[in-house]
Protein backbone atom coordinates (compact mmCIF):
# COMPACT_ATOMS: atom_id res chain seq x y z
CA UNK A 1 0.00 0.00 0.00
CA UNK A 2 2.67 2.41 0.84
CA UNK A 3 4.51 1.33 -2.00
CA UNK A 4 2.07 2.58 -4.20
CA UNK A 5 1.22 5.89 -3.02
CA UNK A 6 5.02 6.31 -3.20
CA UNK A 7 4.84 4.93 -6.83
CA UNK A 8 1.46 6.80 -7.39
CA UNK A 9 3.16 10.60 -5.46
CA UNK A 10 6.71 9.80 -7.21
CA UNK A 11 4.72 9.80 -10.69
CA UNK A 12 3.29 13.22 -10.04
CA UNK A 13 6.99 14.43 -9.14
CA UNK A 14 7.30 14.14 -5.84
CA UNK A 15 10.10 11.76 -3.57
CA UNK A 16 8.05 10.50 -0.51
CA UNK A 17 9.76 9.35 2.73
CA UNK A 18 8.54 7.14 5.41
CA UNK A 19 8.23 9.32 8.80
CA UNK A 20 7.25 8.26 12.03
CA UNK A 21 5.32 10.36 14.30
CA UNK A 22 5.04 8.87 18.07
CA UNK A 23 6.14 5.67 16.88
CA UNK A 24 3.45 5.16 13.82
CA UNK A 25 4.67 5.19 9.99
CA UNK A 26 3.58 8.09 7.13
CA UNK A 27 4.66 8.49 3.74
CA UNK A 28 5.31 11.91 3.39
CA UNK A 29 6.91 14.73 0.06
CA UNK A 30 10.24 15.05 0.98
CA UNK A 31 10.57 18.55 0.51
CA UNK A 32 8.19 19.55 3.60
CA UNK A 33 9.30 20.87 7.04
CA UNK A 34 8.74 18.37 9.57
CA UNK A 35 5.40 20.18 10.65
CA UNK A 36 4.20 20.21 7.27
CA UNK A 37 4.81 16.81 7.66
CA UNK A 38 2.39 16.50 10.37
CA UNK A 39 -0.58 18.55 8.58
CA UNK A 40 0.13 16.37 5.37
CA UNK A 41 -0.13 13.27 7.78
CA UNK A 42 -3.76 14.44 8.88
CA UNK A 43 -2.81 16.05 12.18
CA UNK A 44 -3.90 19.35 12.96
CA UNK A 45 -1.67 21.59 15.10
CA UNK A 46 -3.49 23.85 17.27
CA UNK A 47 -0.27 24.18 20.28
CA UNK A 48 3.67 24.04 19.62
CA UNK A 49 3.49 25.77 16.21
CA UNK A 50 3.53 29.68 16.63
CA UNK A 51 5.51 32.14 13.97
CA UNK A 52 6.15 28.28 11.55
CA UNK A 53 9.11 31.07 10.72
CA UNK A 54 11.69 29.90 12.71
CA UNK A 55 11.51 32.68 15.61
CA UNK A 56 9.27 31.88 18.10
CA UNK A 57 10.79 28.64 19.49
CA UNK A 58 7.73 26.10 19.94
CA UNK A 59 8.11 23.89 18.10
CA UNK A 60 11.45 22.59 19.06
CA UNK A 61 11.38 18.77 17.89
CA UNK A 62 13.83 15.84 19.28
CA UNK A 63 14.38 13.04 16.46
CA UNK A 64 16.35 10.12 15.38
CA UNK A 65 17.14 8.56 12.14
CA UNK A 66 17.12 4.87 11.67
CA UNK A 67 20.85 3.58 11.69
CA UNK A 68 22.33 6.41 13.87
CA UNK A 69 22.25 6.21 17.92
CA UNK A 70 22.41 10.15 17.89
CA UNK A 71 19.36 11.98 18.71
CA UNK A 72 19.36 15.15 17.36
CA UNK A 73 16.89 18.34 17.43
CA UNK A 74 15.38 21.06 15.16
CA UNK A 75 12.70 23.35 14.97
CA UNK A 76 9.86 21.84 13.24
CA UNK A 77 8.91 24.48 11.17
CA UNK A 78 12.52 25.03 9.81
CA UNK A 79 14.10 21.58 9.51
CA UNK A 80 13.09 19.16 6.36
CA UNK A 81 11.42 15.87 6.80
CA UNK A 82 14.15 12.73 6.22
CA UNK A 83 13.53 9.52 5.47
CA UNK A 84 13.40 7.02 8.84
CA UNK A 85 13.00 9.72 11.09
CA UNK A 86 11.30 8.83 14.22
CA UNK A 87 9.48 12.41 15.42
CA UNK A 88 9.03 13.53 18.88
CA UNK A 89 7.46 17.04 19.32
CA UNK A 90 8.12 18.74 22.94
CA UNK A 91 5.59 21.82 22.41
CA UNK A 92 5.61 22.41 26.31
CA UNK A 93 8.38 22.34 29.10
CA UNK A 94 7.33 22.29 32.78
CA UNK A 95 10.27 24.13 33.60
CA UNK A 96 9.39 26.36 36.74
CA UNK A 97 8.61 30.09 36.19
CA UNK A 98 10.56 32.48 38.70
CA UNK A 99 8.60 35.08 39.66
CA UNK A 100 10.49 38.60 39.57
CA UNK A 101 9.89 42.71 39.46
CA UNK A 102 12.53 43.89 37.19
CA UNK A 103 12.35 47.15 38.83
CA UNK A 104 13.10 45.66 42.05
CA UNK A 105 15.76 43.97 40.91
CA UNK A 106 19.56 45.39 40.37
CA UNK A 107 21.96 45.05 37.71
CA UNK A 108 24.99 44.05 39.65
CA UNK A 109 27.04 41.13 39.58
CA UNK A 110 25.05 38.71 41.90
CA UNK A 111 21.86 39.14 40.52
CA UNK A 112 21.66 36.42 38.26
CA UNK A 113 22.51 33.76 40.86
CA UNK A 114 20.20 35.15 43.51
CA UNK A 115 17.32 34.64 40.60
CA UNK A 116 18.53 31.53 39.58
CA UNK A 117 20.74 29.78 42.23
CA UNK A 118 21.07 26.55 40.41
CA UNK A 119 23.35 28.29 37.90
CA UNK A 120 26.37 27.62 40.17
CA UNK A 121 25.85 23.62 40.09
CA UNK A 122 26.99 23.45 36.48
CA UNK A 123 29.16 20.79 36.14
CA UNK A 124 30.91 21.78 32.50
CA UNK A 125 29.37 19.49 30.17
CA UNK A 126 28.13 21.22 27.70
CA UNK A 127 24.88 19.08 26.57
CA UNK A 128 22.66 22.47 26.62
CA UNK A 129 25.21 23.51 23.87
CA UNK A 130 25.41 20.95 22.07
CA UNK A 131 21.26 20.25 21.96
CA UNK A 132 20.95 23.95 20.52
CA UNK A 133 18.95 24.20 17.51
CA UNK A 134 20.43 27.95 17.19
CA UNK A 135 23.95 27.13 17.87
CA UNK A 136 24.32 28.87 20.85
CA UNK A 137 27.19 28.63 23.33
CA UNK A 138 24.76 27.81 26.14
CA UNK A 139 27.10 27.03 28.64
CA UNK A 140 29.33 29.71 27.54
CA UNK A 141 26.40 32.52 28.75
CA UNK A 142 26.04 30.53 31.48
CA UNK A 143 29.67 30.50 32.94
CA UNK A 144 29.34 34.49 32.22
CA UNK A 145 26.21 34.57 34.49
CA UNK A 146 27.77 32.63 37.18
CA UNK A 147 30.84 35.12 36.96
CA UNK A 148 27.71 38.31 37.08
CA UNK A 149 28.95 39.36 33.97
CA UNK A 150 25.47 39.96 32.59
CA UNK A 151 26.09 42.22 29.44
CA UNK A 152 28.43 39.38 28.04
CA UNK A 153 25.55 36.78 28.57
CA UNK A 154 22.85 39.03 27.21
CA UNK A 155 25.03 39.46 24.08
CA UNK A 156 26.32 35.42 24.19
CA UNK A 157 22.24 34.38 24.16
CA UNK A 158 20.85 36.83 21.92
CA UNK A 159 19.56 34.30 19.59
CA UNK A 160 17.95 32.49 22.05
CA UNK A 161 14.31 31.46 20.87
CA UNK A 162 13.04 30.10 24.20
CA UNK A 163 12.57 26.45 22.69
CA UNK A 164 13.87 25.24 26.20
CA UNK A 165 15.95 22.56 24.53
CA UNK A 166 18.25 23.02 26.70
CA UNK A 167 16.88 22.73 30.09
CA UNK A 168 15.66 19.30 28.58
CA UNK A 169 19.51 18.05 28.83
CA UNK A 170 20.91 19.78 31.81
CA UNK A 171 21.95 17.44 34.73
CA UNK A 172 22.02 20.07 37.12
CA UNK A 173 18.25 21.35 35.95
CA UNK A 174 19.44 24.85 34.90
CA UNK A 175 16.83 26.89 33.10
CA UNK A 176 19.35 28.50 31.02
CA UNK A 177 17.05 30.20 29.03
CA UNK A 178 15.64 31.75 31.27
CA UNK A 179 18.55 32.84 33.14
CA UNK A 180 19.04 34.50 29.40
CA UNK A 181 16.19 35.92 29.21
CA UNK A 182 17.02 37.74 32.37
CA UNK A 183 20.36 38.99 31.37
CA UNK A 184 18.82 40.14 28.35
CA UNK A 185 16.50 42.16 30.57
CA UNK A 186 18.75 43.41 33.20
CA UNK A 187 21.35 44.51 30.39
CA UNK A 188 18.46 46.54 28.41
CA UNK A 189 16.93 47.59 32.00
CA UNK A 190 20.01 48.93 33.82
CA UNK A 191 23.16 48.48 32.34
CA UNK A 192 23.00 50.27 28.64
CA UNK A 193 22.21 54.08 28.46
CA UNK A 194 18.51 54.71 27.59
CA UNK A 195 17.60 55.62 24.65
CA UNK A 196 16.77 59.34 24.32
CA UNK A 197 15.13 59.47 21.02
CA UNK A 198 12.53 57.19 22.39
CA UNK A 199 11.90 59.01 25.33
CA UNK A 200 11.46 62.16 23.06
CA UNK A 201 9.24 60.33 20.75
CA UNK A 202 6.99 59.53 23.80
CA UNK A 203 6.99 62.61 24.69
CA UNK A 204 6.03 64.09 21.12
CA UNK A 205 3.57 61.42 21.27
CA UNK A 206 2.20 62.24 24.96
CA UNK A 207 1.76 66.18 24.29
CA UNK A 208 0.13 65.60 21.15
CA UNK A 209 2.09 66.13 18.46
CA UNK A 210 0.62 63.38 16.03
CA UNK A 211 -3.01 63.58 16.76
CA UNK A 212 -4.06 64.75 13.80
CA UNK A 213 -2.21 63.20 11.42
CA UNK A 214 -3.70 60.23 13.25
CA UNK A 215 -7.09 61.35 12.93
CA UNK A 216 -6.85 61.86 9.35
CA UNK A 217 -5.43 58.49 8.71
CA UNK A 218 -8.42 57.07 10.69
CA UNK A 219 -11.17 58.65 8.98
CA UNK A 220 -10.21 58.56 5.58
CA UNK A 221 -11.79 56.95 2.95
CA UNK A 222 -10.73 53.26 1.25
CA UNK A 223 -10.13 55.53 -1.87
CA UNK A 224 -7.80 57.93 -0.09
CA UNK A 225 -5.89 55.25 2.22
CA UNK A 226 -5.29 52.94 -0.98
CA UNK A 227 -4.10 56.15 -2.86
CA UNK A 228 -1.44 56.91 0.25
CA UNK A 229 -0.14 53.63 0.51
CA UNK A 230 0.24 53.88 -3.48
CA UNK A 231 2.10 57.31 -2.98
CA UNK A 232 3.91 56.45 -0.18
CA UNK A 233 7.77 57.44 0.38
CA UNK A 234 9.96 54.13 -0.07
CA UNK A 235 13.81 54.37 1.04
CA UNK B 1 52.06 35.37 25.02
CA UNK B 2 50.29 33.30 27.47
CA UNK B 3 46.88 32.25 27.72
CA UNK B 4 45.02 33.65 31.01
CA UNK B 5 42.50 32.25 32.88
CA UNK B 6 41.42 34.64 35.11
CA UNK B 7 38.90 32.21 37.35
CA UNK B 8 35.70 32.96 39.26
CA UNK B 9 36.37 34.12 42.58
CA UNK B 10 39.13 36.79 40.67
CA UNK B 11 35.86 37.68 38.37
CA UNK B 12 33.57 38.35 41.39
CA UNK B 13 35.54 39.72 43.54
CA UNK B 14 36.28 42.53 40.74
CA UNK B 15 37.21 45.50 43.09
CA UNK B 16 39.89 44.26 45.00
CA UNK B 17 42.18 45.20 42.21
CA UNK B 18 43.61 41.55 42.28
CA UNK B 19 43.65 40.79 38.54
CA UNK B 20 44.19 44.73 37.20
CA UNK B 21 47.65 44.94 39.12
CA UNK B 22 48.52 41.17 37.99
CA UNK B 23 48.08 42.07 34.90
CA UNK B 24 49.71 45.52 35.16
CA UNK B 25 52.62 44.04 36.81
CA UNK B 26 53.52 41.14 34.14
CA UNK B 27 53.06 43.80 31.27
CA UNK B 28 55.46 45.79 32.80
CA UNK B 29 57.58 43.39 32.84
CA UNK B 30 56.72 42.57 29.42
CA UNK B 31 55.26 39.44 29.89
CA UNK B 32 52.29 39.51 27.84
CA UNK B 33 49.03 37.43 28.92
CA UNK B 34 45.33 37.23 26.89
CA UNK B 35 42.34 35.98 28.28
CA UNK B 36 41.16 32.40 26.98
CA UNK B 37 37.93 33.36 24.70
CA UNK B 38 35.99 30.91 26.77
CA UNK B 39 36.42 29.73 29.97
CA UNK B 40 34.06 27.93 32.65
CA UNK B 41 34.39 27.48 36.50
CA UNK B 42 36.91 24.95 36.91
CA UNK B 43 34.98 23.42 39.90
CA UNK B 44 37.36 24.99 42.35
CA UNK B 45 37.88 21.02 43.93
CA UNK B 46 39.60 18.87 42.23
CA UNK B 47 37.44 15.59 42.28
CA UNK B 48 38.98 13.05 44.53
CA UNK B 49 36.89 9.95 42.71
CA UNK B 50 38.82 7.78 40.39
CA UNK B 51 35.88 7.53 38.63
CA UNK B 52 35.00 10.59 38.31
CA UNK B 53 35.33 12.54 35.25
CA UNK B 54 32.88 15.28 34.96
CA UNK B 55 34.42 17.26 37.21
CA UNK B 56 37.40 16.89 34.37
CA UNK B 57 35.45 18.72 32.02
CA UNK B 58 35.91 22.11 32.32
CA UNK B 59 39.90 22.33 33.00
CA UNK B 60 40.80 20.28 30.18
CA UNK B 61 38.12 22.30 27.97
CA UNK B 62 40.25 25.33 29.44
CA UNK B 63 43.59 23.45 28.82
CA UNK B 64 42.67 22.40 25.31
CA UNK B 65 41.55 26.12 24.41
CA UNK B 66 45.00 27.43 25.35
CA UNK B 67 46.51 25.00 22.60
CA UNK B 68 44.17 25.77 19.91
CA UNK B 69 44.55 29.44 20.64
CA UNK B 70 48.69 29.02 19.90
CA UNK B 71 49.25 30.56 23.69
CA UNK B 72 52.31 29.80 25.68
CA UNK B 73 51.03 28.08 28.62
CA UNK B 74 47.90 28.92 30.46
CA UNK B 75 48.25 31.80 33.41
CA UNK B 76 46.67 31.57 37.04
CA UNK B 77 46.64 34.23 39.83
CA UNK B 78 44.38 32.26 41.85
CA UNK B 79 45.59 29.23 43.92
CA UNK B 80 42.44 26.99 43.65
CA UNK B 81 42.29 27.78 39.87
CA UNK B 82 45.90 26.76 39.85
CA UNK B 83 45.59 23.61 42.13
CA UNK B 84 42.46 22.09 40.35
CA UNK B 85 44.64 23.46 36.11
CA UNK B 86 47.35 21.69 37.18
CA UNK B 87 45.88 18.12 38.67
CA UNK B 88 43.45 18.14 35.71
CA UNK B 89 46.41 18.36 33.42
CA UNK B 90 49.00 15.95 35.18
CA UNK B 91 45.75 13.48 35.14
CA UNK B 92 45.23 13.63 31.46
CA UNK B 93 48.82 13.32 30.97
CA UNK B 94 49.27 10.14 32.70
CA UNK B 95 45.92 8.77 33.10
CA UNK B 96 45.07 7.19 29.62
CA UNK B 97 41.58 5.84 30.84
CA UNK B 98 41.53 9.58 31.52
CA UNK B 99 42.81 10.32 28.62
CA UNK B 100 39.55 8.30 26.77
CA UNK B 101 36.53 9.26 28.67
CA UNK B 102 37.57 13.07 28.75
CA UNK B 103 38.56 12.28 24.97
CA UNK B 104 35.55 10.76 23.91
CA UNK B 105 33.39 12.78 25.36
CA UNK B 106 34.68 16.05 24.73
CA UNK B 107 35.66 14.98 21.07
CA UNK B 108 38.95 16.63 21.35
CA UNK B 109 42.33 14.31 21.91
CA UNK B 110 44.04 16.35 25.23
CA UNK B 111 47.28 14.94 26.90
CA UNK B 112 48.40 17.10 28.72
CA UNK B 113 50.85 19.43 26.93
CA UNK B 114 49.70 22.90 28.31
CA UNK B 115 52.19 24.03 30.82
CA UNK B 116 49.87 25.99 33.70
CA UNK B 117 51.27 28.70 35.71
CA UNK B 118 50.51 30.55 38.45
CA UNK B 119 51.55 34.13 38.69
CA UNK B 120 54.68 33.96 41.07
CA UNK B 121 55.85 31.29 38.72
CA UNK B 122 56.02 33.64 35.94
CA UNK B 123 57.87 35.90 37.94
CA UNK B 124 60.27 33.06 39.45
CA UNK B 125 60.58 31.48 35.58
CA UNK B 126 59.85 34.13 33.08
CA UNK B 127 61.13 37.14 34.68
CA UNK B 128 63.42 36.26 37.06
CA UNK B 129 64.25 37.53 40.58
CA UNK B 130 66.85 40.07 39.29
CA UNK B 131 64.75 41.46 37.02
CA UNK B 132 62.18 41.89 39.29
CA UNK B 133 64.67 43.18 41.58
CA UNK B 134 66.10 46.00 38.87
CA UNK B 135 62.32 46.95 38.34
CA UNK B 136 61.69 47.85 41.61
CA UNK B 137 61.72 51.58 41.79
CA UNK B 138 60.93 52.57 45.92
CA UNK B 139 62.27 49.53 47.93
CA UNK B 140 59.76 48.76 50.76
CA UNK B 141 62.49 49.16 53.67
CA UNK B 142 60.30 49.52 56.55
CA UNK B 143 57.84 46.44 56.08
CA UNK B 144 58.49 42.80 57.31
CA UNK B 145 56.43 40.41 55.32
CA UNK B 146 54.84 37.27 55.89
CA UNK B 147 54.49 35.33 53.23
CA UNK B 148 51.50 32.85 53.68
CA UNK B 149 51.11 29.86 51.05
CA UNK B 150 48.52 27.62 52.28
CA UNK B 151 48.16 24.47 50.98
CA UNK B 152 46.14 24.30 47.56
CA UNK B 153 49.31 25.79 46.11
CA UNK B 154 51.76 23.36 47.44
CA UNK B 155 50.16 20.04 47.88
CA UNK B 156 50.07 17.10 46.58
CA UNK B 157 54.16 18.05 46.30
CA UNK B 158 54.15 15.00 43.90
CA UNK B 159 51.45 16.84 41.33
CA UNK B 160 52.49 20.59 41.69
CA UNK B 161 55.92 20.31 42.43
CA UNK B 162 56.42 23.86 41.77
CA UNK B 163 58.47 24.85 45.05
CA UNK B 164 59.53 22.86 48.49
CA UNK B 165 56.37 21.54 49.93
CA UNK B 166 57.72 21.80 53.12
CA UNK B 167 60.19 25.18 53.37
CA UNK B 168 59.23 27.06 50.30
CA UNK B 169 61.17 30.06 49.90
CA UNK B 170 59.67 31.50 46.22
CA UNK B 171 57.27 34.80 48.28
CA UNK B 172 60.23 34.95 50.43
CA UNK B 173 62.84 35.32 47.45
CA UNK B 174 60.34 38.28 45.92
CA UNK B 175 59.36 39.42 49.56
CA UNK B 176 63.62 40.19 49.17
CA UNK B 177 63.37 41.49 45.81
CA UNK B 178 60.75 44.53 46.63
CA UNK B 179 63.69 45.73 49.43
CA UNK B 180 61.30 43.81 51.78
CA UNK B 181 62.59 42.14 55.24
CA UNK B 182 60.72 38.25 55.06
CA UNK B 183 59.35 37.38 58.25
CA UNK B 184 59.97 33.56 59.08
CA UNK B 185 56.81 32.25 61.11
CA UNK B 186 56.03 28.23 61.42
CA UNK B 187 52.43 28.55 59.69
CA UNK B 188 53.57 29.60 56.32
CA UNK B 189 52.45 26.43 55.01
CA UNK B 190 48.91 25.43 56.87
CA UNK B 191 45.40 25.73 55.84
CA UNK B 192 43.32 28.62 56.43
CA UNK B 193 40.43 26.66 56.72
CA UNK B 194 39.52 27.17 53.26
CA UNK B 195 35.67 26.20 52.15
CA UNK B 196 34.90 25.81 56.19
CA UNK B 197 34.20 29.13 55.74
CA UNK B 198 30.92 28.42 53.66
CA UNK B 199 29.54 26.09 56.32
CA UNK B 200 31.29 26.04 59.39
CA UNK B 201 32.52 29.36 60.00
CA UNK B 202 34.18 28.89 63.49
CA UNK B 203 36.74 26.04 62.20
CA UNK B 204 38.49 28.24 59.59
CA UNK B 205 38.03 31.19 61.86
CA UNK B 206 40.20 29.86 64.71
CA UNK B 207 42.52 28.03 61.92
CA UNK B 208 43.45 31.75 60.21
CA UNK B 209 43.54 33.28 63.08
CA UNK B 210 46.59 30.68 64.65
CA UNK B 211 48.36 31.79 61.39
CA UNK B 212 47.70 35.92 61.66
CA UNK B 213 49.04 35.26 65.29
CA UNK B 214 51.45 33.52 64.76
CA UNK B 215 52.93 36.32 61.77
CA UNK B 216 51.99 39.08 63.89
CA UNK B 217 54.64 37.35 67.18
CA UNK B 218 56.92 37.21 64.33
CA UNK B 219 57.14 40.92 64.20
CA UNK B 220 54.95 41.15 60.36
CA UNK B 221 53.72 44.06 59.50
CA UNK B 222 51.41 42.85 56.57
CA UNK B 223 51.20 39.28 55.30
CA UNK B 224 50.55 38.42 51.66
CA UNK B 225 48.42 35.56 49.99
CA UNK B 226 48.82 34.33 46.61
CA UNK B 227 44.79 33.37 46.54
CA UNK B 228 41.36 35.51 46.78
CA UNK B 229 39.46 32.98 49.37
CA UNK B 230 42.98 32.39 51.79
CA UNK B 231 42.85 36.56 51.75
CA UNK B 232 39.05 36.42 52.63
CA UNK B 233 39.48 33.91 55.57
CA UNK B 234 42.55 35.95 56.93
CA UNK B 235 41.02 39.11 57.11
CA UNK B 236 37.25 37.76 58.04
CA UNK B 237 39.26 35.84 61.36
CA UNK B 238 40.23 39.74 62.29
CA UNK B 239 36.59 40.72 61.85
CA UNK B 240 36.19 41.81 65.37
CA UNK B 241 39.61 42.93 66.40
CA UNK B 242 40.12 46.48 66.66
CA UNK B 243 41.55 48.36 63.69
CA UNK B 244 44.49 49.32 65.09
CA UNK B 245 45.00 45.66 66.39
CA UNK B 246 44.72 43.89 63.04
CA UNK B 247 47.01 42.96 61.01
CA UNK B 248 47.14 43.78 57.24
CA UNK B 249 46.73 40.89 54.77
CA UNK B 250 46.93 41.34 50.69
CA UNK B 251 47.28 39.76 47.43
CA UNK B 252 51.17 39.79 46.79
CA UNK B 253 50.77 41.85 43.90
CA UNK B 254 50.16 44.55 46.46
CA UNK B 255 53.50 45.26 47.83
CA UNK B 256 54.99 44.47 44.46
CA UNK B 257 52.95 47.52 42.61
CA UNK B 258 54.30 49.88 45.77
CA UNK B 259 57.61 48.59 44.91
CA UNK B 260 57.70 49.37 41.85
CA UNK B 261 56.17 52.85 41.52
CA UNK B 262 52.52 52.36 41.65
CA UNK B 263 49.86 51.30 39.21
CA UNK B 264 50.17 54.47 36.95
CA UNK B 265 54.09 53.69 36.57
CA UNK B 266 53.02 50.10 35.97
CA UNK B 267 50.94 51.48 33.42
CA UNK B 268 53.29 53.84 31.38
CA UNK B 269 55.89 50.83 31.51
CA UNK B 270 53.05 47.89 29.81
CA UNK B 271 52.37 50.84 27.40
CA UNK B 272 55.81 51.58 26.73
CA UNK B 273 56.45 47.39 25.91
CA UNK B 274 53.71 46.96 23.77
CA UNK B 275 54.48 49.95 21.94
CA UNK B 276 58.16 48.42 21.42
CA UNK B 277 57.03 45.29 20.68
CA UNK B 278 54.55 46.45 17.92
CA UNK B 279 57.53 48.75 16.34
CA UNK B 280 59.88 45.52 16.73
CA UNK B 281 57.26 43.03 14.95
CA UNK B 282 56.71 45.17 12.34
CA UNK B 283 60.25 46.25 11.33
CA UNK B 284 60.73 42.21 11.31
CA UNK B 285 57.99 42.09 8.98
Amino acid sequence: MTKDVKNQEKSQGQNMVDIYIMGKKYTVPDSLTIMKGFEYAGYTLIRGCGCRAGFCGACSTVYRVAGDHELKVGLACQTKVENDMYLTQIPFYPAHKVQYQLDELQGDTDQLAETFPEITKCVGCNACSNVCPQDIKVMKYIAHAIRGEISKAADESFDCLMCGLCATKCPANILQYKVALLSRRLHSRYLVPGAEHLQDRLKEIEEGKYDAEMDQLMNASREELVDKYNNRDIE
Amino acid sequence: MLGYYPGCTVRAQKEDGFEQESLAILAALGIKAQELEEWECCGAVYPMAQDEYVGLLASVRALNQTEKEEKDGLLTLCSACYHVLKRVNVRMKNDEEAQKRVGNYLEMDYKGQTEVYHLMEVLRDMVGMNSLKEAVTEPLKNEKIASYYGCLFLRPQKEINLVDGENPQLMEDIVRALGAEPVTYPYSTDCCGSYHTCQEEGVSRQMSLKLVESARRAGATQMITACPLCKYNLEKCQESMEKEEKLPIHYMTVPIVKAMGGMKTLERKGEAHAYSAENSSQSSA
